[in-house]
């Protein structure tokens, strides 16, 4: 199964997954509206990203009592339906890899998934820090625990 | 509004109050963003013959419309003020996050003036504004403390513009940062913020920007992404850096020093610094600006001579060669990234502050100063002495300290004129060892002072370039054929004074809209996509001929803003340095065209100043724009309002 690979050591920090990604999926907010964050200069790490892991099981499809959040077993992508969604944003805490967040000035929850097999992110990305492709699970590995530590100091997108 | 979030800060520091005002729509239509509206702010808020240190001068900070929309390499941060250093008002561009920060708070352009009270910094967030007591910072925290320190308080994504000890101790030779790494306010920003007793600004945003035509906008970027992905020059910049300009820049034209009466010389400067020493002796980390696909921006982490790791951050390796290591001789690229690093810390523009260095030493050199001025002080071209220098510049102490107010009149300090200035900047690019590009000739008329930028073109990086050239970015820049014909009088030259007029008024569509202007980015953009990115983003069909004017009266209103200030053609004046022989190892380099044909003499340049100014519809006699000029560009207004604030302020009718 392919999955969004992020290798921090040769990312240069441009954001340019960032703009792209709410450009195409909520105009609206570009920048905000992201379903892929990129953070600076992070206790000497110089980037790091959250986005969805696509976990199976995953927590968050765990909390949502709506069945809002369903797992395609065959593309191995999280998908969320906004009409079920019930606003509760449980899932929001669920993610431990700050993968869903709430674009300011909606009040919906939004998350990756993979643009039906052709990330955009990853087109833009100029130094292939972002790959499409099979597991590298060393990389998984190093980008489960960075976006933890980050979404235990930060969580992106997210108004009480 | 799309692409701009049509509103701005207005913050008085002395009463520590703020109110948010509406950008009005039609200042949006006829100046268009960036650079243009924060001329246009600079004139409602300012008034001419302010001291730069005075609480009234404002400073204007501005984004551009594309600025966080995903447009390529649009992220600058404008700053327009009355610059310290040499008491012209100027507009200052920087990368990296505020800009887009900024935007994402809600705003656009941000206008100060006033002095705190006590020393504060501004935190921007959602839609309001906080003032932050600094106490705690002012005299203790450097550049990347405080900045730490904001992105600890306010978070990691708190984008962060921050003085250091040279911008509190009001030096002239003063700078910026924002977020660590890219320098802003060459001239002395920091020290006008200084004078304010703001030590910083923060800006975080989790708010929309919102565009016109996404599927349009996408159609004009995925192409221009594509093409950058593939450049040679994206390759280029991943691994060599800055340091890929090393043929042209170390090697053909050399870098000048003592007094710029002599080029470094080449080898010991390439067995130190070169790219080899480059590659092997430092770790280099690349960093883009926001939306930025070309990382100009590195990190270095370093061991010092005392075996210390040490992590410094800058915009051109290059540079870092250039003025510690050629200018002041300090021997190693530590040495050079322990330089770099205290000026950084500092808040000190390290272009200016070698230079001013390099006058220093030379005069000790040639004995014009001794023991009795330095007060015992052996001024060395070396690693220590230029360490204790830079103290003394951003600390006020010593013999350093005599540099750090405005370096223009510093005959009366030490017996001998500082030669290597124009409008009391240093330069850059010199017109001996460079020729005469559109660089060097910008050097002179920028109203600012020496700063080369607004004159780019191929020139920069190339020696003899072919013509076809030329006339291809003449072609990018949107020139009619009755202009190319004027710029090209013959088939293998170019009038550089006429060029220059064209290649002011297409940086300022970049500081405008809010793109980087830099060479690496500017090849994959031109008039024609300006315009239908104009369109996508901001829903304003906008012509590329449009656009050109709407940088015409930029570039005018700056013109007229100093005209008010008192700028002459006098001020214009190519440095009489550059009419004596700089010594190249055996060879001697005259002041030459750019194709090297003709030794220039005075006459010459005047002829092409006659040129400049004609072209712009400017006096001859006084080079400031015209009534009739200020007329054509709607500036009638803007003309009246100076006059009224300044009677001495003439403009010639015609």
């Amino acid at each position: 199964m392919e999955k969004l690979i992020y290798d921090n050591e040769i990312c240069i920090g441009c954001k340019n997954c960032e703009m792209i990604c709410s450009l195409i999926h909520l105009a609206d907010s570009i920048g905000n509206a992201s379903r892929m964050k990129n953070y600076p200069l992070i206790d000497g790490i110089l980037f790091g990203s959250t986005f969805c892991q696509q976990c199976s099981p995953a927590p968050c499809q765990k909390q949502c009592e709506a069945e809002a959040l369903t797992k395609d077993e065959k593309t191995g992508v999280v998908h969320l339906d906004k009409d079920k969604c019930q606003k509760c944003f449980l899932c929001i805490d669920a993610c431990p890899f700050g993968g869903i967040s709430i674009p300011a000035p909606e009040d919906f929850p939004i998350k990756c998934e993979l643009c039906d097999g052709d990330p955009k992110c990853v087109k833009f990305c100029p130094t292939h820090a972002l790959r499409y492709g099979e597991e590298e699970k060393q990389l998984t590995k190093r980008q489960k625990n960075m976006a933890m530590r980050l979404k235990k100091t930060y969580v992106p997108g997210v108004k009480q | 509004m799309y692409g701009y979030q049509g509103k701005y800060l207005f913050v008085d520091l002395s009463k520590l109050e703020y109110k948010v005002f509406d950008l009005d729509p039609s200042m949006v239509e006829k100046y268009l963003g960036g650079m243009g509206i924060n001329l246009k702010l600079m004139q409602e808020y300012g008034r001419p013959g302010l001291d730069p240190y005075s609480p009234e001068n404002p400073i204007i900070i501005g984004t551009g419309p594309f600025v966080g929309t995903s447009a390529p390499a649009a992220c600058k941060t404008f700053v327009t003020t009355k610059y310290p250093l040499n008491n012209w008002i100027g507009t200052a561009v920087g990368g990296m996050n505020f800009a887009r920060e900024l935007k994402k708070a809600g705003f656009d352009h941000v206008a100060i003036v006033g002095q705190a009270p006590k020393p504060v910094y501004l935190l921007i967030e959602d839609g309001e504004l906080f003032f932050k007591d600094a106490e705690d910072l002012w005299g203790h925290q450097d550049i990347y403390d405080t900045t730490d320190t904001l992105r600890e308080r306010h978070g990691i994504d708190c984008s962060v513009i921050s003085i250091g000890q040279a911008g509190e101790n009001l030096v002239g030779m003063s700078l910026c940062l924002i977020d660590y790494i890219a320098s802003l306010g060459k001239g002395g920003l920091a020290a006008v913020m200084g004078s304010k007793r703001l030590k910083a600004i923060g800006a975080k945003g989790s708010g929309a920007i919102r565009v016109a035509d996404p599927e349009g906008l996408l159609e004009v970027v995925t192409p221009m992404a594509e093409a950058m992905k593939a450049s040679p020059i994206r390759e280029k910049m991943m691994t060599l850096g800055s340091m890929g300009a090393w043929p042209h820049w170390s090697e053909t034209v050399g870098n000048p020093y003592k007094g710029w009466r002599e080029v470094f010389p080449r080898d010991r400067l390439r067995e130190r610094f070169g790219p080899d020493a480059f590659l092997t002796e430092i770790k280099t980390t690349k960093i883009a600006c926001p939306g930025c696909y070309m990382p100009c921006k590195e990190i270095y982490d370093y061991t010092t001579e005392d075996g210390v790791d040490r992590r410094t951050y800058a915009s051109s390796f290059i540079g870092r060669v250039t003025a510690f290591g050629a200018r002041l001789d300090v021997g190693t690229i530590a040495a050079s990234l322990d330089c770099h690093e205290l000026c950084s810390r500092m808040g000190i523009d390290t272009y200016c502050v070698s230079s001013a260095l390099d006058y220093l030493i030379t005069l000790y050199e040639d004995g014009v100063i001794g023991l009795d001025d330095t007060d015992g002080f052996v001024l060395k071209r070396d690693y220590p002495t230029t360490m204790k220098l830079l103290e003394q510049i951003g600390l006020r102490q010593g013999v350093g300290g005599k540099l750090s107010d405005s370096l223009f009149d510093l005959e009366k300090v030490f017996g001998k004129k500082f030669e290597a200035l124009i409008k009391g900047m240093d330069y850059i690019f010199d017109g001996r060892n460079n020729r005469l590009g559109t660089y060097e000739f910008e050097e002179v008329v920028n109203p600012r002072g020496a700063h080369q930028h607004p004159g780019g073109s191929p020139t920069y990086g190339s020696r003899n370039i072919d013509i076809q050239q030329m006339v291809n970015y003449c072609n990018a820049m949107g020139l009619t054929e009755q202009e190319k014909k004027e710029v090209f009088y013959r088939d293998d030259d170019f009038n550089v004074a006429r060029m220059v007029r064209h290649c002011e008024e297409y940086y300022s569509t970049y500081n405008i809209t809010g793109v980087c202007s830099r060479k690496i980015t500017k090849v994959f953009y031109n008039m024609d996509i300006f315009s239908r990115m104009f369109a996508c983003i901001t829903g304003m069909e906008v012509s590329p001929r449009e656009l050109k004017q709407a940088g015409e009266r930029a570039w005018n209103l700056l013109k007229l803003l100093n005209a008010a200030e008192g700028a002459s053609r006098a001020d214009d004046r190519f440095p009489d340095l550059w009419f004596e022989p700089m010594h190249d190892g055996e060879e001697a380099l005259r002041f030459t065209d750019y194709y090297g044909r003709k030794v220039l003499e005075r006459e010459d340049l005047d002829n092409l100043l006659d040129d400049y100014y004609s072209d712009r519809g400017w006096s001859k006699t006084r080079g400031t724009p015209t009534v009739e000029t200020l007329k054509k560009l709607g500036l009638e207004g803007e003309y009246i309002d100076l006059k009224n604030k300044n009677a001495q302020l003439m403009i010639e009718n015609g």
